[in-house]
């Protein structure tokens, strides 16, 4: 069966490489799902016309998981495999030592545009490959005065390393697309982490673990001028006695396959309800908004009662630990549709409301997490270590090859160099200069003296 | 910024201004002098541009790198000092003419935004910021030489006023190199980036609109490359390319942030 030879082509691969530019032109120019949500993405795929077309039959309004970008991206994959496959015995052979016979060196020597310079009287070609090997050169003998050098024989791997390094990568970023699982929720200092409190962003569509056990002890956020410049946070693991490690943002902790990530932190005020015999009705930690946030509901003894709070604090002005008590609430107190109370709470200044005290008992910290589940990372980063050392390979080591030969009186030079003539061309200029200011410098004695 | 500041700010950029249009004008009137007298105002200007940069990054106590001011401070003295380091030879006549507009541009934009001072926030106290945005300025630089040296032989290899074969053959070699340099170190901006959200995101690659544009600037640099090594597209061909491919850059870096709501790229702090 005879190949497609669409599928070898390099011209396929820069056609494919442009479409995929497009359909990432498409991402920031059509509305996306993660930006405007699945229920708005949904509402145009039913408007009709076009838009069904758009983001119904093609599913551009979620890029990543397009039909029409994974097919494409399928298709890249397929031929980047194909060109590699093809090009690999190619790229070793011009990778290999391939010395040029004596008669061909000579030929090419002799063809118009050689370099030449006047030799050192007597010399065997030591200077010449003196000179060719401090420039990084590995010379080889072809006949008693010829040499054939080269540099940076194996660089055009370089490129097949970088290539084959995409495989890694859509490897890598397959792996992770079916097992990676994003949840977030918010934990008060002292909580625990309840499964059942978080929200999952992205279930992954392989079964993956149960969530690890793990507390927080201690939420430390740092504002200067209004601006979040720290937030470090101290975790216990229940399952293993005495591990405690700290997380912060840029620095998350890893636990089995899951990475604990802090994000964000506010204020937890801790409300507690008595009646009036002075019994504990109910006792909460709430992770409250800052400022103008929306505010957070809850229900108080076994749901008689809802409090609706916000903490009275600017965004980004939260307190140091030794003042936090000193932030009081914006309360809002109902039973059912009644209004009961409306107005702020402080540490030390309880409401009275139908005989129940309401108090604010004192301030603690939250943080939200983002717990991250996830396989695959570790093939998306030798991807790219290997991707970068390919290139800088490639870009940097361009491989050039230098013929001489000498006779009595002159020295010959040829080269040629895959990439950058001009720059090359310079380089075989100075090796030329070097051989004739060493000529000049040894001939002090007129020709044929002893030098 | 302070008066002073200000003022060491505006005299740079009318330096730099002024080495643009003292080439053009060399360009236009064919006074060859002209082309080499502007590379000591483009020298001049950098120098006091330096000295803006060690300026703000001393008062503040930080690397410039937060907000669209500092931000285009630092990058626009990138795209300079490449200039600088190509044009020194002088064997690229009129560089400056076609890669400092960039610099303006991005300077000017700068100039009206916020300048205010902020402290360093947490999500930016890493060492993968001083890779990602040193390669990442590395990069832009290169393409801004690339796409410099694309408008400077488009210029002069109009049909029937084309300068020396010579000439235009070191420009098309500066446009190939500046352009591999520029790919190479805009991958490593991309890997550095990447790998640094996974810690401050969880996720390697969230589709966030800067990211998706400096992916799309990057397959289209590959494509210029592709274009160049394996079909052999040379010269007009090959500058037409680039001097539109920095379209994709200007879109990545600045014209996200200016154009669309939604991205996570901390480039200001809110």
């Amino acid at each position: 069966m005879r190949r497609p030879a669409f599928l070898f082509s390099i011209r396929t691969s820069a056609f494919l490489l442009g479409i995929l530019a497009l359909l990432l032109l498409l991402n920031v120019a059509v509305p996306q799902e993660s930006l405007v949500g699945r229920e708005a993405i949904d509402e145009l795929a039913r408007s009709g016309g076009g838009r069904r077309i758009v983001f119904g039959l093609l599913g551009l309004g979620n890029l990543p998981t397009s039909p029409l970008f994974l097919a494409t991206l399928a298709l890249f994959a397929a031929n980047l495999l194909a060109v590699l496959g093809a090009r690999a015995r190619g790229t070793f052979r011009q990778a290999a030592v391939i010395v040029p016979d004596e008669a061909t060196l000579r030929r090419r020597l002799a063809e118009p545009g050689a370099l030449v310079v006047p030799t050192v009287p007597g010399g065997d070609g030591a200077d010449v490959v003196g000179r060719l090997r401090d420039r990084g050169y590995r010379p080889y003998r072809v006949g008693p005065t010829a040499i054939w050098a080269v540099r940076n024989r194996t660089a055009p791997l370089g490129f097949l390393l970088f290539h084959a390094s995409f495989l890694l990568l859509l490897a890598g970023g397959a792996l992770l697309f079916y097992t990676r699982s994003v949840a977030k929720t918010r934990l008060v200092e002292g909580q625990a982490l309840d499964a059942a409190d978080l929200r999952y962003l992205r279930r992954a569509p392989l079964p993956g673990s149960p969530p690890p056990a793990v507390e927080v002890v201690r939420v430390d956020p740092r504002f200067e001028r209004g601006e979040p410049i720290d937030l470090s946070v101290l975790f216990r693991f229940p399952g293993t006695p005495g591990r405690e490690e700290e997380a912060r943002v840029n620095h998350p902790i890893s636990e089995g396959r899951f990475r604990l990530l802090v994000e964000t932190s506010g204020i937890a005020p801790e409300l507690w309800l008595t009646d009036g015999e002075g019994f504990t009705l109910d006792r909460v930690s709430v992770a409250a908004n800052l400022g103008d946030g929306e505010r957070v509901s809850l229900p108080l003894a076994g749901g008689a009662l809802t409090a609706s709070i916000a903490a009275l604090v600017e965004r980004g002005g939260v307190p140091p630990r030794e003042r936090l008590d000193e932030v009081p609430i914006d309360l809002e107190l109902r039973r059912g549709d009644a209004l009961l109370f409306r107005g702020p709470v402080a540490v030390g200044r309880p409401v009275t409301v139908e005989g129940l005290t309401l108090a604010l008992h004192r301030n603690r910290f939250w943080v939200g997490i983002l717990l991250v589940e996830e396989r695959g990372g570790g093939l998306l980063v030798l991807g790219f270590a290997l991707g970068v050392a390919g290139l800088g390979w490639r870009m940097m080591a361009w491989r050039r090859e230098v013929s001489v030969s000498w006779d009595a009186t002159e020295i010959r030079l040829r080269g040629r160099a895959e990439f950058f003539p001009g720059r090359f061309e310079v380089e075989l200029g100075s090796i030329a200069a070097e051989l004739a200011s060493r000529a000049t410098g040894e001939r002090g004695p007129e020709s044929g003296e002893p030098s | 910024m302070s008066r002073e500041f200000g003022a060491l700010f505006w005299t740079t950029l009318v330096l730099y201004a002024f080495a643009v249009g003292a080439q053009i004008y060399g360009r236009v009137f064919e006074k060859p002098t002209w082309f080499e007298r502007p590379r000591h105002l483009v020298q001049a200007g950098f120098a006091l541009h330096t000295i803006l940069v060690a300026w703000r990054w001393i008062a503040t106590g930080h690397i410039p790198t937060i907000g669209n001011f500092e931000n285009t401070l630092f990058g626009g003295w990138f795209i300079v000092l490449m200039v600088v380091v190509v044009g020194r030879s002088g064997r690229f006549p009129l560089l400056e003419a076609g890669a400092l507009p960039f610099a303006l541009v991005i300077l000017g934009g700068g100039a009206m935004s916020d300048t205010t001072a902020r402290p360093m926030v947490a999500s930016l106290k890493t060492f993968w910021l001083y890779i990602h945005i040193f390669f990442a300025w590395l990069a832009y630089g290169a393409y801004t030489i690339a796409c410099g040296a694309g408008a400077v032989y488009l210029a002069r290899s109009k049909p029937g006023r084309e300068s020396p074969k010579e000439e235009l053959e070191q420009l098309d070699e500066l446009m190939f190199r500046a352009t591999a340099f520029g790919f190479f170190t805009d991958t490593i901006m991309i890997a550095a980036g990447s790998i640094w959200a996974r810690d401050l995101w969880g996720s390697y690659w969230s589709w966030d609109p800067v990211e998706t544009w400096s992916l799309l600037s990057w397959l289209v640099y590959g494509l210029a490359l592709h274009l160049r090594v394996t079909l052999g597209w040379k010269g007009r061909r090959l500058a037409w390319v680039l001097v539109a491919a920095i379209v994709t850059v200007l879109i990545s870096f600045w014209g996200v942030n200016l154009v669309m709501q939604g991205t996570a790229h901390v480039f200001t702090v809110e």
